[in-house]
């Protein structure tokens, strides 16, 4: 729009070149004043619909990457004044580079419906929520919101060239109970991969703090595995971040464990449960990503049947041990006096 | 020339000034910015015994005495030395009443083990009298407190470790109508008190009816603090705002003409504002304005997402739409776990539970 406004006034006769040199000398000053006005107001025609968008942006301290060279890069929200309360996308990456590891621990997201996890094409999906929703992360040592985590990835370089890093696809929703997409900026992430003897040596997480304390809630619904009763759980790790959790349902004094060995079964939130007389007694073990583990204890609902106790089947066995012997000893005894 | 480049200036400037501070969207970040100012975020480390330091609550630590003599202790004379728990040890102080006993040595002073500090978070704010606050971390229930008459609330959680958390907060008021939740996502440092005041929880908000004969009076009603200013907002082609206040116990209501409003399906909103705090909004009590008049049911337990009907919006409900989501809904439940009502449960679905969550 401008240059043509300029062209119009100035196409390149001698006489046009000497009015341009007279308007350089007598009115340049006033002409880049306008110019400057002009862009602010196209800016502010063309900003409107990305002032207020919200933006998930891949961030990396290291823009240089050498060949075999591990390096982090940190899958961050920006809210911009808006909250977000569910989230969910794609990471892709070049074919240069390879995912080998996602932290999830300090993550802003408190409840996944797809933990962030590799997918079989070597990308990044996740999908979770906030309740309450987000507007960024606020503290003592900063002023108003700053842009939160919402996990990162471990990445090694594989080959030289142009490394990417973007968003395949991603979707934000505010938090309005309406479930209103929010506007989204998608920003991805350019790194140059190649022989720059900057080989930095992996920055291993340590984390020596098992998951959080949490209270695993046992319950029964129609809409959910038939009226049959479920167990939901969830920690939070904020150290490696949640890997698993498993579940273990004992009846203890219980015959039953001689010939079914309970064993710990990884799980998922709903999990049906196998006892569904509620006799059991279920651990939850929440394992993060380095392998530290939080167990919590659910005691159970109702007692065991007496004919399922050691005691009854040992008084049993005594019984028929003793009703044996005597048998044994009455036959031994006819034998020996028939002999 | 110069006049008319002047001229142009002006109105550039004009222009420009009408489209970067009067778009909505620029206005709605201003006031959401107002809204952050009212919380405020510190941090204080706790008092530590031990660190020749003293902090608050000790009255001295190791040699520091903190300028105090036997004398200043009310004694006549003597040495005063400090125990271990950070207060004054005066046995060797003497008594201005009693012969001198010669004292008898202070006993050295070293070997504190200092004392680790907890991890705390401490919030602070305001509600609605008598009613109960329930504050979550990471989308989990952890406390719920009573408020004090005036509406104050203060509640700290210890124990845990440093990191990024998800507080939430939600007022439930005396008549069992509760506020949306309001969350803060807050960097907590290892052996910190961070402190998270300033809280104004938004006002509860309630129709008496569902269905409002036109020209009759709706009765909007809720809870807020004492003596704040409620704004009532009506959803209508142009958004009808009026305003009324509290009372001493919290109580607002306000008589709302329908006549002005179309047939059809509308809803209302309310925000407070106190000594120039303003809250967010409280959740939306929608009603139809039609041909009569309906009494409208309870509100507590008819949140979007209370999915298995225990009043609450927490795990479990999150666990059965998880369940079915993205699978094929049956008849029976569609009605249930589909919220949005588009014949699938996915994260719009999630979106509008997160909303209503309380944990």
């Amino acid at each position: 729009m401008i240059l043509v406004l300029w062209r119009t006034t100035g196409p390149g006769s001698e006489v046009n070149a000497l009015s341009y040199e007279f308007m350089t000398q007598q009115e340049i000053k006033n002409k880049l004043l306008c110019v400057s006005f002009v862009f602010l107001f196209s800016v502010a025609f063309t900003l409107p619909s990305g002032v207020n968008a919200a933006s998930l942006f891949l961030e990396s301290t290291a823009k240089e990457i050498s060949v075999g060279q591990r390096f982090d890069v940190v899958v961050r929200l920006d809210a911009d004044a808006g909250k977000i309360n569910a989230l969910e996308g794609t990471v892709g990456i070049s074919s240069n580079l390879k995912i080998l590891k996602i932290i999830d621990g300090n993550s802003l997201v408190n409840l996944w419906i797809k933990r962030p996890a590799i997918s079989q094409g070597g990308e990044a999906v996740f999908l979770g929520i906030i309740p309450g929703g987000y507007q960024g992360d606020f503290g003592p040592a900063w002023t108003g919101a700053k842009p939160g985590e919402v996990f990162s990835l471990i990445i090694s370089a594989e080959s030289e060239g142009a490394g990417e890093i973007y968003f395949k696809s991603a979707r934000a929703f505010l938090n309005d109970g309406l479930g209103t997409e929010a506007p989204l900026n998608l920003k991805k992430l350019d790194l140059s991969v190649g022989n720059f003897n900057k080989f930095k040596k992996d920055d291993l997480i340590l984390d020596l703090t098992p998951p959080e304390h949490f209270t695993p809630e046992i319950f029964s619904d129609k809409n959910v595995f038939d009226d049959k009763w479920a167990l939901v759980f969830v920690s939070q790790d904020k150290g490696s971040g949640i890997d698993r959790y498993e579940v273990l349902e004992t009846r203890p004094g219980s015959i039953i464990n001689l010939f079914e060995k309970p064993t710990w079964q990884i799980a998922e939130s709903p999990y049906l449960l196998k006892d569904q007389f509620l006799k059991s007694e279920i651990s939850v073990k929440a394992v993060d990503r380095a392998g530290n583990e939080t167990i919590e204890k659910i005691a159970p609902r109702r007692h065991i049947s007496w004919y399922e106790t050691y005691q009854f089947w040992g008084i049993i066995i005594l019984v028929a041990l003793i009703f044996l012997f005597f048998i044994i000893k009455k036959e031994a005894w006819q034998l020996f006096q028939a002999k | 020339m110069k006049f008319y480049h002047s001229l142009l200036l002006i109105l550039l400037i004009a222009t420009a000034g009408i489209f970067l501070f009067n778009r909505p969207g620029l206005r709605r970040v201003i006031i959401v910015s107002r809204v952050d100012a009212a919380v405020n975020i510190t941090a204080s480390i706790p008092s530590i015994c031990g660190n020749g330091v003293v902090d608050s609550g000790e009255q001295c630590d190791g040699s520091n005495l903190n300028g105090q003599t036997c004398i200043t202790q009310s004694f006549s004379g003597g040495t005063l030395s400090c125990n271990s728990n950070c207060t004054f040890n005066t046995s060797a102080c003497a008594n201005a009443t009693l012969p001198s006993g010669g004292g008898g040595g202070g006993g050295g002073g070293g070997g504190f083990i200092p004392s680790i500090s907890q991890t705390s978070v401490t919030f602070r704010g305001l509600a609605y009298p008598k009613s109960t606050i329930t504050l979550l971390k990471d989308a989990q229930v952890v406390a719920a407190i009573p408020a004090s008459p005036d509406a104050s609330f203060q509640t700290t959680i210890s124990n845990i470790a440093g990191g990024i958390y998800n507080f939430g907060v939600w007022a439930e008021d005396s008549q069992g109508i509760r506020s949306i939740t309001q969350n803060f996502t807050v960097s907590v440092a290892s052996g910190v008190t961070t402190v998270v005041s300033g809280i104004f929880l938004p006002p509860t908000a309630s129709v008496d009816k569902s269905e409002v004969k036109k020209g009759d009076i709706l009765n909007i009603f809720g809870f807020s603090a004492p003596k704040a200013q409620v704004s009532v907002f009506v959803n209508s082609d142009e958004e009808i705002i009026e305003k009324t206040n509290t009372d001493n116990s919290g109580v607002w209501f306000h008589k709302f003409d329908t006549s002005v409003l179309d047939k059809g399906d509308h809803s209302t909103r309310a925000r407070s504002s106190l000594n120039g705090d303003i809250s967010v909004y409280s959740q939306l009590a929608f009603f139809k304005v039609g041909d009569k008049n309906v009494t409208a049911g309870g509100q507590s337990c008819r949140a979007s997402g209370n999915l298995n009907g225990d009043c609450k919006v927490n795990l479990i409900d999150f666990s059965i739409l998880a369940y079915w989501y993205h699978r094929p809904l049956t008849d029976a439940v569609k009605n249930k776990v589909d919220l949005n009502k588009d014949g699938k449960v996915d994260l719009i679905d999630f979106s509008i539970m997160a909303y209503y969550w309380t944990g």
